[in-house]
């Protein structure tokens, strides 16, 4: 068996099964992860502008960090959650791929601050491209409240 | 030291830690989808028979779109998201493990006049090959109205 003690290679193709029995690191990952902080009464529709990054790797981000183009083929998990504000209308944001609308996170219009979750998961290719989109009513839009995270599954 | 560039490999087993510094491709596993039942409420109780799949990499689906069985023993990420009607039942959906919610997860929601209340739940399970997940709605009605994008679920392995 070849030994490979602290070996450096290229590239390799296993077609089987990988056991590693201490960890995997990997330099650099696609997955990202971010807050919005605007103001407490967001109304503007469309893309959704981010603010802060918690980890931001493997994808292209674009039009003023709303738009994060995939690089890497593969299954994406999406998830996304945003609190509506009081007394607003019904308030729906969503996770649009490529343009489509995805999942949804609908914030009821009972006069309540409502805390609500989009998911999705998709096999995808480089150059698709994922959104969080604002439709309807009133986010409130401070930071915590408000996040989003893209991980490839591996 | 042994060349290994562009190297095929049936099996590997690395005893210390494996560090990439490129991309790590692999044959991921999961599965998401939704149900709309093109409009109106849902009160049947039982499994949940999803109406549409948004992608699936190496689940096996039966009970016609309902039970989800795992192909690999490991780690799974569940997690499901559904709205409530707007009335005063209680909207609860569990999801079970091999016919069992013993040791899951569950929403819940209690609609009121003019709300319809979303709920999300979510967790980490250590499964054997043969598992099968199903996600059953308990008690009340959900409001799918004609979106797709109301009630839905994603199941992925993650190691």
């Amino acid at each position: 068996m070849a030994n490979l003690k602290n070996s450096t290679i290229e590239s390799v193709n296993i077609s089987g099964n990988l056991e590693v029995l201490g960890t995997i690191s990997q330099s650099s990952p696609s997955l990202i992860s971010a807050d919005y902080s605007s103001n407490t009464s967001y109304t503007a529709t469309g893309p959704i502008s981010h603010n802060n990054s918690y980890v931001e790797s493997g994808f292209n981000v674009e039009n003023s960090r709303s738009r994060f183009t995939v690089l890497e083929e593969g299954l994406y998990y999406i998830c996304w959650h945003n609190i509506s504000n009081s007394g607003a209308n019904t308030t729906r944001t969503r996770i649009y791929v490529n343009g489509s609308n995805r999942s949804q996170a609908r914030g009821d219009a009972s006069g309540t601050y409502s805390m609500v979750t989009a998911i999705h998961l998709e096999y995808l290719q480089p150059g698709d491209y994922i959104e969080m989109v604002h439709t309807n009513g009133t986010i409130y839009m401070t930071s915590q409240y408000n996040d989003f995270s893209i991980q490839r599954i591996l | 030291m042994a060349d290994l560039t562009d190297s095929n490999i049936l099996n590997l087993t690395i005893s210390g830690f494996l560090s990439v510094q490129g991309k790590i491709s692999s044959a991921p596993i999961g599965i998401s989808g939704y149900k709309d039942n093109g409009g109106g409420d849902n009160t049947s109780t039982g499994p949940i028979n999803w109406n549409g799949i948004w992608s699936n990499r190496g689940m096996q689906v039966s009970n016609s779109t309902s039970r989800f069985t795992v192909p690999e023993s490991g780690y799974y990420v569940i997690s499901q998201k559904n709205i409530g009607n707007n009335n005063s039942q209680l909207s609860v959906v569990f999801v079970d493990i091999n016919g069992s919610n013993s040791n899951s997860i569950r929403s819940y929601a209690r609609g009121q006049s003019h709300s319809y209340p979303m709920t999300h739940s979510f967790a980490i399970f250590d499964l054997t090959v043969g598992d099968y997940i199903e996600f059953r709605k308990d008690s009340g009605n959900l409001y799918l109205a004609g979106n797709k994008d109301y009630t839905q679920f994603a199941i992925y392995k993650i190691g």
